[in-house]
């Protein structure tokens, strides 16, 4: 299922913009700003409060990281980094993935998949937060709980984040807490030995 | 001088005894003696850069030291010169040093202090030879680093190139969708772009510096990481992995990222060499390495297995016989392994296609 996103892009070459806009039509979504620079991708965001951004991480002035990084705390919306580089995983819970260049048209759209996953998941704990700050801080427990889930089943992040959910059911209890019970847990059982 | 050749000195003293005398001394020490009488004999040869000392008397027929002195100095820049020379004449010998010579020796010659002193001259042109190898050795690391940090600027350059070539093919693409042969060039494109794009990712990957993220892993799940990271490859091919365990406990302190590159390099190499059906064979046990707990990983497969000269060459940077490749797979695995501190070789493969032992501590 594809919902259709509103994107903006970032990237110091031209080729690029105009590849990311083309293909990213052509997936079903709305490529509403493209920047050559981190400072002009902040405003763009800024300016049209996109759902997803995606940007190369090396760009002149700011780079694209730094700006991503902005932008993802201001805006709680996920960020999609371009690398030269294989990089091994993301660090922060808004960083999705690392796109290595040069980018193929199915590698860029499973990492779009992966957004609106992340912006579904998100969507329910804004829902079950009482503010933007415990939203965040509910995020960074619950991503950090599927993955642990993922680490010890071997199931991927929307069946991590399906386990949450039904454990949430059962209980009668929320998305952060039953993550914090799962982080528990693990803790214990490291103790533990087991 | 190498060490191989002898210490040559060349004797320039016209009288007959002297000579003698000073012969019988040089050759206690083993020291190929060579002589002349008179400065033009001693000019009469061309093999200067074989002597190592020459013994030079202050008075010859034809001439006197201080004469001979700046002609030697030209010819033999590396020879120790010293000067033979009676009492009388200390000040002529001194005059000879500020001119270039290296030592004086009295007559009569005092033997001991003959050798002692040609002993310094052999200990000094040795640790100078010393000298010259190790600069030249630090030059050519110093070479080889810039060529490393030009092959990685390289790299980094064409990636930012191949990434917009690769964006304007999917363009382009879209745009003749309608057009088979078109779709079919473009195809080609993509092939031959993807080699350079692999190419580049190796070097570069071989040329950058090697910094491990450790962390408690289990083995199998790393390799198993790499045979997903191969479903494309295999697409199409009746593959199979196996692995033979024990049920040992493969909990090991790694670099999870860096050994999947390991173990899917090799997984590559059977899957390029052998025909289907193939059959990749991953055994594990425990074992030690310098006294300490590690695993051993022996890879397997059902191919043609390693020729005498690959067993010998195939860790080697740009060794290939594949007909694309760059050669450096095995070489970046056995540059990870050691960086874990273990081990990599090629096992024996008891007939049945090739085999990589790998030995790894298990640093828990």
């Amino acid at each position: 299922m594809t919902i259709p996103l509103r994107i903006v892009v970032a990237d110091d070459e031209e080729d690029m913009r105009d590849y990311f806009r083309r293909i990213l039509s052509r997936l079903g979504h709305e490529v509403v700003g493209a920047a050559a620079t981190g400072r002009e991708l902040i405003e763009l965001c800024r300016q049209h409060a996109p759902d997803l951004v995606i940007t190369d991480i090396r760009m002149p002035g700011m780079d694209g990281a730094a700006a991503a990084e902005k932008i993802v705390r201001e805006c709680c919306i996920p960020a999609i980094l371009v690398s030269a580089y294989p990089t091994p995983s993301p660090e922060t819970h808004h960083i999705l993935r690392y796109l290595i260049k040069p980018i193929r048209q199915a590698e860029l759209k499973a990492a779009i998949d992966s957004a609106i996953e992340w912006i579904e998941q998100f969507q329910m704990i804004r829902g079950q937060a009482d503010n933007p700050q415990q939203a965040s801080e509910n995020l960074k427990v619950i991503t950090q709980a599927k993955a642990l889930i993922m680490k010890v089943t071997g199931v991927d992040d929307h069946s991590a984040f399906q386990r949450l959910r039904d454990l949430a059911l059962a209980k009668n209890g929320k998305l952060a807490e039953m993550a914090q019970g799962v982080l528990t847990a693990g803790e214990g059982f490291n103790s533990l030995e087991v | 001088m190498p060490e191989e050749s002898p210490f040559r000195v060349l004797v320039v003293e016209d009288d007959a005894d002297t000579r003698a005398n000073l012969r019988d001394i040089l050759e206690l020490d083993a020291y190929e003696v060579h002589t002349a009488g008179t400065i033009a004999e001693a000019l009469n040869r061309d093999n200067w850069n074989a002597y190592s000392a020459i013994l030079l008397d202050r008075r010859l027929p034809d001439g006197t030291a201080e004469e001979l002195l700046p002609k030697l100095r030209a010819l033999a820049p590396e020879a120790a010169i010293m000067i033979v020379t009676g009492y009388a004449d200390l000040q002529g010998a001194i005059q000879a040093l500020r001119q270039g010579a290296t030592d004086y020796i009295l007559k009569p010659v005092n033997a001991d202090a003959l050798r002692a002193s040609l002993a310094r001259v052999a200990e000094r042109q040795q640790l100078k030879q010393a000298m010259k190898d190790a600069q030249e050795k630090a030059l050519q690391a110093e070479r080889l680093a810039a060529i490393g940090q030009m092959v990685t600027g390289l790299a980094h350059e064409s990636g930012n190139a191949l990434a917009r070539s690769q964006a304007c093919l999917e363009m382009l693409a879209l745009e003749v969708e309608h057009l088979p042969e078109a779709k079919e060039l473009i195809a080609r494109i993509q092939k031959a772009q993807d080699h350079l794009g692999q190419l580049y990712e190796e070097v570069r990957s071989y040329a950058a510096p090697l910094k491990l993220e450790r962390d408690v892993w289990d083995l199998a799940g790393i390799w198993r990481q790499a045979w997903s990271n191969l479903a494309l490859a295999r697409q199409g091919r009746n593959v199979t992995l196996r692995e033979i365990t024990d049920n040992l406990d493969l909990s090991c302190s790694v670099d999870q990222f860096r050994l999947e590159q390991v173990f899917r390099n090799l997984m590559e190499n059977s899957l390029a060499a052998c025909a289907d059906p193939v059959v990749i064979e991953i055994q594990c046990s425990e074992t030690q390495l310098t006294e300490q707990p590690a695993i051993q990983v022996c890879v397997r497969d059902n191919g043609p297995g390693l020729n005498a000269e690959q067993r010998q060459r195939v860790f080697e940077p740009f060794y290939t016989t594949k007909t694309k490749g760059t050669g450096l797979g095995m070489a970046i695995a056995a540059r990870i392994v050691e960086a874990h501190g273990g081990r990599i070789a090629v096992g024996p493969g008891n007939g049945r296609g090739a085999e990589i032992v790998i030995t790894l501590p298990r640093g828990l």
